[in-house]
């Protein structure tokens, strides 16, 4: 199986995000659907891009759990307070677990920042800049998924709200 | 008949009728249904949306090699991309699933031949999480949020080139973490 002029990884990413002109889209089709070399690396390229669109980012914002819970996703929410350590079983009946991240200081404009560490190896797992929050309850939305049952369960959250104010600690010990 | 026949020798099959038929209209319905699904996906938005493309297009194709309307491998391609925008369009038009297809190499095409690449979403926040926050930004505004490049660049403050070269540096850094084997311990 060969391909005379293969279309570049580029140019497939560029057709998948759709930043081809009508022309070019169309051109793109054509040789994928004639073409089981270009249609296999456009298979990948759309596989990593809707694995992005689908996700569930792990800080989310109050429209994007509304959204969930009426695409009937189960979501267990499990509040917790600055300083303050939640020994957390993820629920059997659930699909999602959300860390409601209380006691925070939050105005309309805040810009927020979320860092995940391990509290074993003290590692950054994850990190969300101009993180999304919920201004109306004032609290931060951290999404966990039962896939994470293959990171470090015992995490510390820090949330920081200005450089000006120190930032919130969370220490969440899961059991999945 | 083998399937790595050729398009022609497919619907010349098609067209023939008699014993190699089924045969025939299966082997290019599992040709064309992950190619069809991939337009589907990139246009719909949707699995279960580009799923019912799948059908919808191998159907009408089957139709049309059944009645000899398509005799060139070329044409076919054209055939199917110019049915894959008119269902499209009919699609998003009727905002509602168009009728199963009864044929039942249709349904096996549109379903048990879809290729699926589900993603452990630990790994993939481990995988994001290896990229710099810049490259990790425009993958998420590109691919999640559903920004065009040059609102990506407006909010980040790079250009539409840069936003382009970062995402096709990125996506593919991401594509190499996905489908590395996870190490012990890591």
């Amino acid at each position: 199986m060969s391909c005379a002029s293969p279309l570049s990884w580029e140019t497939l990413v560029d057709w998948w995000a759709g930043d081809l002109d009508e022309a070019a889209a169309s051109s793109v089709e054509e040789h994928v659907l004639a073409c089981a070399v270009c249609s296999g690396v456009a298979n990948r390229v759309a596989a990593t891009a809707e694995a992005l669109r689908t996700m569930i980012p792990p800080v989310v914002g109050p429209e994007r759990l509304v959204r969930l819970a009426a695409q009937g996703i189960r979501i267990a929410e499990n509040p917790i307070r600055p300083g303050e350590t939640s020994d957390f079983h993820f629920p059997r009946d659930a699909t999602l677990a959300v860390h409601v991240l209380q006691g925070l200081t939050l105005d309309a404009g805040a810009r927020l920042s979320v860092t995940l560490r391990s509290i074993a190896t003290g590692a950054v797992v994850g990190h969300v800049e101009d993180a999304p929050f919920d201004p109306r309850r004032g609290v931060v939305y951290l999404a966990c998924q039962r896939d994470y049952a293959q990171l470090d369960h015992d995490l510390v959250v820090e949330v920081s709200t200005g450089r000006d104010r120190p930032a919130a600690r969370y220490t969440i010990l899961h059991h999945f | 008949m083998k399937a790595e026949a050729s398009d022609a020798a497919l619907l010349a099959a098609i067209a023939l009728g008699g014993a190699g038929l089924r045969e025939a209209e299966g082997a290019l319905c599992r040709r064309y249904a992950p190619r069809v699904r991939l337009y589907g996906l990139r246009h719909l938005r949707d699995e279960e949306r580009a799923r019912d493309l799948v059908q919808a297009v191998l159907l009408a194709v089957l139709q049309a090699a059944r009645d000899g309307r398509v005799r060139e491998p070329e044409q076919l391609v054209r055939f199917v991309l110019g049915t894959s925008r008119n269902a499209v369009l009919r699609l998003r038009e009727l905002e509602r699933r168009t009728e199963p297809a009864s044929d039942d190499v249709l349904v096996a095409a549109a379903g048990s031949e879809t290729p699926r690449d589900p993603v452990n979403a630990a790994v993939l926040l481990r995988c994001l999480g290896s990229l710099g926050d810049r490259a990790r930004r425009v993958l998420e505004m590109s691919f999640h949020d559903d920004l065009e490049s040059d609102e990506v660049a407006t909010k980040l403050a790079l250009t539409p080139g840069n936003v382009r070269v970062i995402r096709h540096r990125a996506l593919a850094a991401l594509r190499a973490c996905l489908d590395a084997p996870v190490r012990e311990g890591a």
